[in-house]
C-alpha cells in the first residue's frame, strides 16, 4: 500500500508542477503601453486602423508588411510584420499581434486575424448580381 | 401582416423532413426504453417481446434517420436554395462529387454523420451479440436521442432546441427580398468553402466521426458492466471494440494531419490547434484505457481505472464537440464551426456524459473487487499502468491549455452573477502555442518511448511472485546497445548535436529495436501480439519523424552575403521565410537555382510553373518542377486559398507555396482600382521619333501591319498595326526594354494590345483613334486581281512589278499547318517594290472541297498577295494583291507608374523525414486494427 501512495503523491506532485509551468505560458492580452514597459514578447488584441496607411511592397522586401493597429486602450501604433502580408487582411474584424516593442514601432512575429467568414454573413446572394 | 404566397418552394421536403426527424427522435427513445426494459423482465415471454420491439425500434429508427440524410442530400443535389442549409453549403457551380463534403461541412450534417455511424455501430454490435447487447443498444440510443435534439429545431418557450436542417432561408433571416413571392428564382447558393473542396474532405470527416462515434462502444460496455453488476465480464467482448475505436479515431486524426499538410498553407502536419488537440485528447485517454483494460484482462488490477478511462474518453469527445461547436473557441481556431446557439445544450450533454457514469461508479465502486496486494515492481502491469497515467498526464496538459477560452467564459458567467466585469481577467493562449505544447509533449513521448520498449519483455505477475530473468534483460540490453549506436548516426544525419537530441533519438530507436526484437521472438501462434509490436514500433518511428521534421525543417532562403538584422535574433525562423520571385529572373535559394516560368489560369485556379535546378557532386543537373496554385473564390472575385505543391522524395519533401501574388491578380476590385490609378500621358509620334516621357525616353524604331496572336488570329480583311519601340530609363540607360504595342481591326471591332514592361513599370498603348484611320484605309483599298502564267511578269503599278518564277510543292508558312488530304502549292513570286526585290509565296490550298488561299504578307510595306485560283486547262494562275498605307504618325498613351504584376512571393520548405511521421502513425493504426481483428476470434 505504501508504495502506491508514494507513487500517487509523486505523480500528483509532478502533475501540479507541470501545470504550474504550463500556466506560466498563458498570457493576458496586453496593450502597447504594457509592451513598452515590459519589453517582453506579448500578444496585443486590437483592430486594424484603417485611417492610416498599410504598406506591403514585396518588390522592395517580401518579408516586411507595415500597418497600424488600435489596441484596447485606443492607442494606434505602427506594427511591422516580418512576413508576407496575410490574405484577407483588410477584412479583419480583429487582429491579434504577437511581438515586442522595438523603438517606436511594434515588431510582430505573428498575426492572427479574425475575419467575418463569408459563411457567417447573413447576406443573400442574388443571381443577377454575378 | 399579409400572408405572401411564395412560388417555387419545395415545402413538401420541409414537412417530410420535420416529420422524419421527429420519427427518428421518438424511435430512438423507444428503442432505448425497450432495450433497457428487456433486461429487467423475469418473464421470458415479455423479455422476448421487449427484445423484438427493441429490434423493430432500431430498424425503424435507422430507416427514418437514413431518410433524413437522403432527403438532405437530395435537396442539396437539386440545389433547392430556399433551404438555409442548402443555400449555405451549396452553389450552382459546386461539382457533384463535393455534395457529400458540403453535407458535413455544417453542424447539422456532421451531427447526422455522427448519428449515422451510431446506427452502423449498433448494427455491428447486433451481429456479434452478447449479454450486453441490449444494454449497449439502450445506452447508444439514449445518446442518439440527445444528438437528435441538436437538430430538432423546436421551441421550448423561448429556447430553441437544436438547429433544424430543413429550415427555410426566409425563416432564418428577415430581409426585404422575401417580400418577393418569387424570391426562390432569384437566389443562388453560398457555396462550399474552397479550402474544403478537396478530396481529403471526402474521407477525413467520415473517418474522424466514425472514430468519435465509436468511443461510445467502450463507454457503453463499461456502463453496461456497471449497471448489470458484471464488473469483469464486459472486459472480454469489449476489448475488440476499444481497439477498433482507437484505430479508427487514430486514422481520422492522421488523415486530418495529412489534409492540413497537403492542403493548408501553414506548412506542417500538426499545429496544436484547439480542434486538433481535442481530437487527440480522447484518443490518448482511450489508449490509456486500453492499456488498463489489458492489465485487467490478465491480472486482478486496474479494473476501476478502465471504467474511469473509458468514461472520460467519451466525455472528452462530447467536450470536444462543445469546444468546436458552441462558438466558445471564437478566434483561436481555424476550424471551429460557426455557433448555432447550441452552447447550453452541449453543456448539458457534457454534464450528463460525466454525471451518469460517475453516479454508477460511485454507487458500485465498493462492489468492484480490488486485490489487497499492490502490483510488483518488476511486473508488466505495473509499468503499463505507469504508461497509462503518463498518457493521462499528456491529455490533462493539452486540455488545460486548450480550455483557456472556457475559463474566460466561466469568468464571464461568474461575473454576470455578481454583476461584475471580469474582462480584464481574461487570459489568452500561449504566445507560441506550438513550442508550449512541444515542451511537454516531446518529453512525454520520450518517456512513452522508453516504456513501450522496456515493458514489452516483462510478464504479467498478478498475485504470483515473479523475478526478472535474463529472458527479460537480454533483449533490453541488446536493443539499448543497438539504439545507442544508431543514435549517433542519426544525429549526424540531422546535423545537430545536443544532449537532449541524443536522449530523444535514443528513446525513439530504443522503442523501435525493442519492438522489432519482440516481433521476432513471437512465434506464428503469437499473431495476437503482433499488433502490440507493430503499433509500438510505429510509435518509435513516429517519434523519429517528429524529431527530424521538428529540428531540421528549414525554409529555402535567398543566398545572401550578410546576415539579417539583429532585432529578430530570437525569431530567425520568421525572417526571410518568404522570398520574391520575378517571372523570367533567376534567383538562388539555398543551393538551388529557382525560376518562375509562367502562370496559367485554369478554371478557378491560377497555376504557377516554377523550376528548381540543383547540381549534385558529380555535376549532374537535377530539375524539379513545382506547380503550386492559388484558388479564387466561387465568384472569381478574390483569392480564397493558396494551395501548396509538395514534391515527395523518400527521405524528404519539398513543400512549396505561393504566399502572395500581385494585388490586382488577387482581387477583381483591386484590379479595376489599379487600372484607374494609372497616369497616362498622350503623345503623337512617328517612326524614328523620340518621345520624352516622365522618366523614360521612347524611340519608335519601326511600324508594320503585322499581328500574330493565338487568341485573335488574323484573317482576310483584317488590318493590324504594330509598333516596335525601345524604352530607356533617363536616369539609368542600362535599364531599357523593347515594347511592341499593337492594335488590330477585325470587321468592325478594334482590339487593343498594350505592351507592358513590369521591370520599368511601363504600359504603352496605341490610342483607339488609330482604329478609325485604319478602318478608312480598309474601305479605300480593294483587292486587285491579276493573272499570270509561269515565267510571266506584270507591272501592277508604277512602283510594283511581279514575276511568277515557279512553284513550291511543299509550302511552309506560319499560318499553314498541313493536314493529310490537303492539296497545297505556293507560287514563288518575285516582287519588285520601290526598286527593292523580295520573294513572296502565297499559298493555294484545297482542303476538302474548299479553295482556301493563304496570303503572303510583306508587313513592312503593307503588301498582301493572294494565290486564288489555278486553271489547269489554260495553265493560268489567278492572283490578287492589296496594298495600303500605314499612318505616318501614331497617337500613343503611355503610363510610367504601372505596378509590377510579374512576381510572386514564395515559400519553400524542406521537410526531412516527413515520411517517418506517416509510416509511424500508419503502423500504429495498423497495429491497433490488427489487434482488434485478432480479438474478434
Amino acid at each position: 500500500m505504501k508504495r502506491s501512495i508514494i507513487i500517487a503523491l509523486l505523480l500528483v506532485g509532478v502533475a501540479i508542477a507541470l501545470l504550474i509551468s504550463a500556466s506560466r505560458d498563458i498570457t493576458s492580452y496586453a496593450s502597447f503601453a504594457d509592451a513598452r514597459i515590459s519589453g517582453n514578447l506579448v500578444k496585443i488584441v486590437g483592430v486594424l486602423d484603417k485611417s492610416k496607411e498599410m504598406n506591403y511592397d514585396p518588390v522592395a522586401d517580401a518579408n516586411r508588411f507595415t500597418f497600424y493597429v488600435k489596441d484596447k486602450s485606443n492607442e494606434s501604433l505602427k506594427v511591422v510584420l516580418h512576413a508576407a502580408k496575410p490574405q484577407d487582411f483588410e477584412l479583419s474584424e480583429q487582429i491579434v499581434v504577437t511581438g515586442r516593442m522595438a523603438g517606436d514601432v511594434f515588431d510582430a512575429t505573428d498575426v492572427l486575424l479574425k475575419c467575418p467568414s463569408k459563411y457567417k454573413d447573413e447576406e443573400v446572394y442574388i443571381k443577377s448580381k454575378s | 401582416m399579409q400572408q405572401i404566397q411564395y412560388t417555387g418552394e419545395h415545402l413538401w421536403i420541409q414537412y417530410l423532413g420535420y416529420g422524419l426527424i421527429i420519427l427518428a427522435f421518438v424511435s430512438a427513445l423507444y428503442t432505448s426504453l425497450t432495450s433497457f426494459l428487456s433486461r429487467r423482465q423475469d418473464d421470458t415471454d415479455v423479455k422476448v417481446a421487449m427484445e423484438r420491439w427493441s429490434r423493430y425500434g432500431l430498424q425503424f429508427h435507422a430507416v427514418s434517420l437514413f431518410s433524413v440524410i437522403g432527403l438532405i442530400l437530395y435537396m442539396m443535389n437539386a440545389h433547392y436554395f430556399e433551404f438555409h442549409y442548402v443555400w449555405e453549403h451549396v452553389s450552382d457551380d459546386l461539382p457533384v462529387k463535393y455534395i457529400l463534403s458540403a453535407f458535413w461541412e455544417g453542424q447539422e450534417g456532421s451531427f447526422l454523420l455522427w448519428m449515422f455511424w451510431n446506427i452502423v455501430l449498433c448494427a455491428l454490435l447486433w451481429r456479434r451479440r452478447d449479454e450486453f447487447t441490449f444494454l449497449n443498444t439502450g445506452i447508444i440510443m439514449s445518446v442518439q436521442a440527445i444528438l437528435l435534439t441538436m437538430i430538432l429545431g423546436v421551441y421550448f418557450f423561448d429556447y430553441r432546441l437544436g438547429s433544424n436542417p430543413f429550415l427555410l432561408l426566409r425563416q432564418s433571416m428577415d430581409i426585404p427580398l422575401f417580400k418577393n413571392p418569387d424570391y426562390v428564382s432569384l437566389i443562388k447558393g453560398n457555396g462550399l468553402n474552397p479550402l474544403l473542396q478537396n478530396y481529403w474532405m471526402l474521407i477525413h470527416p467520415p473517418t474522424l466521426f466514425l472514430g468519435f462515434a465509436s468511443t461510445i462502444l467502450p463507454f457503453a460496455y463499461a456502463l453496461s458492466g456497471l449497471i448489470s453488476k458484471k464488473y469483469l465480464d464486459w472486459l472480454r467482448p469489449s476489448l475488440q471494440w476499444s481497439l477498433f475505436a482507437a484505430s479508427i479515431l487514430g486514422l481520422g486524426i492522421l488523415m486530418g494531419g495529412i489534409w492540413a499538410y497537403e492542403a493548408l498553407s501553414f506548412g506542417g502536419y500538426w499545429a496544436w490547434d484547439p480542434v486538433e488537440n481535442m481530437s487527440l485528447v480522447p484518443w490518448l485517454v482511450l489508449i490509456a484505457g486500453i492499456h488498463a483494460h489489458l492489465i485487467a484482462r490478465s491480472t486482478p488490477y486496474s479494473v476501476r481505472s478502465v471504467f474511469v478511462f473509458y468514461f472520460l474518453s467519451f466525455a472528452l469527445v462530447i467536450y470536444s464537440t462543445y469546444l468546436t461547436r458552441s462558438g466558445v473557441l471564437g478566434d483561436s481556431s481555424v476550424h471551429a464551426f460557426t455557433s448555432l446557439g447550441l452552447g447550453w445544450q452541449l453543456v448539458g450533454f457534457i454534464l450528463l456524459s460525466l454525471s451518469v457514469p460517475l453516479y454508477f461508479l460511485l454507487k458500485k465502486r465498493k462492489e468492484i473487487a480490488t486485490p489487497s496486494e499492490e502490483e510488483q515492481f518488476s511486473s508488466r502491469e505495473f509499468w503499463m499502468f505507469i504508461g497509462s497515467l503518463i498518457l493521462l498526464f499528456s491529455a490533462v496538459l493539452i486540455t488545460f491549455t486548450t480550455s483557456i477560452p472556457v475559463y474566460n467564459k466561466l469568468l464571464d458567467l461568474a461575473g454576470g452573477l455578481i454583476n461584475q466585469d471580469f474582462k480584464s481577467w481574461h487570459r489568452s493562449a500561449p504566445v507560441d502555442v506550438v513550442s508550449h505544447h512541444n515542451r511537454f509533449q516531446i518529453w512525454i513521448a520520450v518517456i512513452i518511448g522508453f516504456l513501450s520498449g522496456l515493458t514489452q519483455f516483462l510478464r504479467y505477475a498478478g498475485q504470483r511472485k515473479i523475478k526478472l530473468g535474463w529472458k527479460q534483460i537480454t533483449p533490453v540490453i541488446i536493443s539499448a546497445v543497438a539504439a545507442m549506436m544508431i543514435t549517433g548516426i542519426s544525429a549526424q544525419w540531422l546535423n545537430k548535436t545536443f544532449t537532449s537530441l541524443y536522449v530523444m533519438l535514443f528513446a525513439a530507436w530504443f522503442a523501435i529495436f525493442c519492438n522489432v526484437y519482440y516481433l521476432f521472438t513471437l512465434k506464428l501462434g503469437g499473431a495476437k501480439h503482433w499488433g502490440s509490436g507493430i503499433a509500438h514500433a510505429g510509435f518509435g518511428i513516429l517519434l523519429l519523424g517528429i524529431i527530424s521534421t521538428g529540428i531540421n525543417r528549414r525554409n529555402l532562403v535567398p543566398e545572401r552575403f550578410f546576415q539579417e538584422d539583429s532585432v529578430f535574433q530570437d525569431n530567425k525562423d520568421n525572417v526571410d521565410k518568404h522570398f520574391l520571385l520575378f517571372r523570367g529572373e533567376t534567383k538562388f535559394v539555398s543551393g538551388y537555382q529557382i525560376d518562375y516560368l509562367s502562370d496559367t489560369l485554369e478554371g478557378r485556379f491560377r497555376k504557377y510553373h516554377i523550376t528548381l535546378k540543383s547540381q549534385d557532386s558529380l555535376g549532374n543537373e537535377n530539375f524539379i518542377a513545382l506547380n503550386p496554385d492559388v484558388q479564387y473564390d466561387n465568384k472569381m472575385m478574390k483569392v480564397a486559398a493558396a494551395n501548396p505543391y509538395i514534391k515527395h522524395y523518400w527521405d524528404h519533401d519539398l513543400f512549396s507555396l505561393v504566399a502572395q501574388i500581385p494585388r490586382i491578380q488577387m482581387d477583381a476590385e483591386e484590379a479595376s482600382k489599379a487600372e484607374d490609378s494609372l497616369r497616362y500621358h498622350h503623345y503623337v509620334a512617328g517612326v524614328g521619333d523620340t518621345i520624352d516621357g516622365e522618366r523614360h525616353r521612347f524611340v519608335i524604331n519601326a511600324s508594320d501591319t503585322g499581328w500574330r496572336s493565338h487568341e485573335v488570329p488574323m484573317s482576310e480583311g483584317d488590318l493590324g498595326l504594330q509598333l516596335r519601340m525601345v524604352a530607356i530609363d533617363k536616369a539609368d540607360t542600362a535599364r531599357n526594354a523593347l515594347l511592341a504595342p499593337s492594335l488590330v481591326l477585325k470587321s468592325s471591332t478594334a482590339y487593343r494590345f498594350p505592351s507592358n514592361d513590369g521591370r520599368l513599370g511601363l504600359r504603352i498603348e496605341i490610342s483607339d483613334s488609330v482604329a478609325y484611320r485604319l478602318a478608312e484605309e480598309r474601305n479605300r483599298f480593294k483587292p486587285v486581281q491579276f493573272r499570270l502564267k509561269p515565267g510571266q511578269s506584270i507591272e501592277l503599278a508604277k512602283d510594283l512589278k511581279v514575276k511568277l518564277t515557279g512553284f513550291d510543292k511543299n509550302p511552309q508558312s506560319e499560318d499553314y499547318q498541313a493536314i493529310s488530304g490537303d492539296i497545297a502549292v505556293a507560287a514563288v513570286l518575285e516582287v519588285e517594290q520601290d526598286g527593292r526585290l523580295s520573294i513572296m509565296k502565297p499559298i493555294y490550298l484545297i482542303r476538302g472541297r474548299e479553295e482556301l488561299p493563304l496570303p503572303s504578307m510583306d508587313l513592312r510595306r503593307g503588301l498582301r498577295m493572294f494565290f486564288e485560283h489555278i486553271d489547269p486547262e489554260t495553265e493560268t494562275m489567278d492572283f490578287s494583291y492589296s496594298r495600303f498605307e500605314l499612318p505616318k504618325r501614331f497617337p500613343l498613351r503611355i503610363a510610367e507608374n504601372v505596378p509590377r504584376t510579374d512576381y510572386i512571393v514564395m515559400e519553400i520548405i524542406h521537410f526531412p523525414g516527413i515520411n517517418l511521421v506517416w509510416i509511424g502513425s500508419l503502423l500504429m493504426v495498423a497495429g491497433l486494427a490488427w489487434a482488434s481483428y485478432q480479438r474478434k476470434k
